[in-house]
């Protein structure tokens, strides 16, 4: 009698010892830390005990990819990086995404088109919230990644079954009601189709878009409802013919480019940090009546005005 | 209102063994689920917190106190977050997620995960299991079959004799 209730003591010394510390966290919690791991971290999960089999299944990550090293700044060759993101793009297909960061440098006419085209789709497929592809070109290289516009990609990618939960009309990204969870875009050295730029903007959380270097960029109509847009940059659009720029909570606005547009603010009344160059910037000094709707108010402004091909000016002129 | 006259406001909340504590309102909003009771004007009294033990929320208050004394500084505030969760052990860690879920504190909640995380990486099934309790509920064949469904997990990883 005695023998078995020592040995029942012992047992239940060694079970209290080692408590099983996740027993008191519901699976949302075990599934946010899952997050915060690789994902081959996160299957490896799997094989501790049947409650964590699936939970990487409902993981959700933010992947960032980079052709540069941090620590030493050197330069993955390019067809090294194509398959780093190959391979990952093969891993990530069936967890969530939360934010998909791609950098590199494009500088060679040998193009990773395909393989962005495919993270697009795939993103396309998971509730998207952060997006940015900075593919920064050398000056006068022409090439430039043509961000995808809907028709193209899902014809190209998209399998039977994942078309048919949709209208088989639906040709465009409204349409397919896709990236709706969008919260930031930064896209650089990206073209990008107005009727896409236009869709970001449709989304009902966007709070910062920033379009930098697009060679598509014609009429942009960055204009109301946009409840939570508060940053919006749109900088070094060669083909650019007009902006209107009409958001009720925008606080921090950039333009910048060497083409004349007309003068793009409308009702802006929580915009304070303006950033201009070019004739804009001129405008701003030389026709301030234009600008007086909203000059009042700033109290971060930034003027780069170009007084010479080397000298540039640069007069940071506080309000308040 | 008082924050507009000079003098800070602030808040006391009850932990669920009945412990008070004072905290400035300005350091409690972290919390969503406080800054939502002080907007609907619940916050006049004491804001009981069912779900938090005194431990918990003191460690929870030193917390936002730190980091809402760091300005606009997103290095600093996330070396002070290193330094504050870097002595405690996973008992106290899984009490702070927990009540950073509760209190939805997106920033803290982000932190304790990713320092649980960090702990479990690279790390071999058998040595998650010892030092987190895991009690293994598969049968041998069950294991070796989640096991050969997901080999390629296992490339690369300390290998432990009895996981």
């Amino acid at each position: 009698m005695s023998r078995t209730d020592d040995a029942f003591r012992v047992k239940r010394r060694r079970k209290t010892a080692a408590r099983n510390v996740f027993d008191k966290l519901p699976d949302d919690i075990l599934i946010a830390i899952l997050s915060h791991m690789s994902l081959k971290d996160a299957v490896r999960a799997s094989v501790l005990s049947h409650r964590w089999r699936n939970l990487w299944k409902f993981t959700s990550r933010a992947l960032v990819f980079s052709d540069r090293d941090t620590p030493t700044g050197a330069r993955m060759d390019i067809r090294k990086f194509q398959v780093l993101l190959a391979r990952e793009l093969e891993l990530n297909q069936s967890t969530g995404l939360d934010s998909l960061i791609i950098r590199f440098s494009n500088r060679c006419k040998y193009t990773t088109s395909d393989i962005i085209d495919d993270w697009i789709f795939l993103a396309m497929q998971k509730d998207l919230k952060n997006l940015e592809l900075d593919f920064s070109v050398r000056p006068r290289f022409r090439y430039r990644y043509k961000f995808p516009d809907a028709c193209e990609v899902v014809f190209e990618h998209a399998t039977e079954t994942w078309l048919c939960g949709f209208s088989t009309r639906a040709r465009t990204l409204k349409e397919l009601g896709v990236f709706a969870s969008l919260r930031t875009v930064k896209l650089v050295d990206v073209s990008i189709k107005d009727e896409v730029v236009h869709h970001f903007l449709s989304c009902a959380c966007i709070e910062q878009l920033c379009i930098r270097g697009s060679r598509s960029t014609k009429n942009l109509r960055v204009v109301d409802p946009l409840p939570y847009l508060k940053q919006l940059e749109i900088s070094n659009c060669r083909k650019i013919r007009s902006l209107v720029i009409s958001a009720k909570n925008l606080v921090s606005c950039t333009y910048q480019g060497r083409r004349k547009i007309s003068f793009p603010f409308k009702e802006n009344p929580n915009l304070t940090e303006l950033t201009l160059d070019g004739p804009l910037c001129e405008s701003f000094i030389y026709e301030p009546k234009n600008h007086s709707s909203y000059s009042f108010q700033l109290t971060d402004l930034v003027l780069k005005l170009q007084i010479s091909v080397c000298a540039r000016l640069l007069i940071i002129i506080s309000f308040v | 209102m008082a924050a507009e006259t000079g003098t800070p406001t602030t808040l006391t909340l009850k932990s669920n063994d009945d412990e008070l504590f004072s905290v400035a309102e300005s350091a409690a909003i972290l919390s969503v689920t406080i800054r939502n009771m002080v907007e609907d004007g619940c916050a006049g009294g004491v804001i009981p917190l069912d779900n938090v033990d005194g431990k918990t929320l003191a460690s929870v208050i030193t917390y936002m106190n730190g980091i809402s004394a760091i300005p606009a500084d997103e290095e600093k505030k996330k070396s002070y977050r290193d330094k504050f969760l870097s002595d405690k052990d996973f008992e106290t860690l899984a009490d702070m997620v927990l009540a950073a879920n509760y209190l939805n504190m997106s920033c803290l909640m982000d932190a304790v995960s990713a320092k649980i995380a960090q702990v479990m990486e690279k790390k071999s099934v058998g040595w998650v299991r010892r030092k987190f309790g895991i009690e293994n509920d598969y049968t041998p064949e069950e294991e070796a079959a989640v096991k050969e469904e997901h080999k390629w997990t296992f490339e690369g990883v300390e290998t432990d004799d009895d996981n």
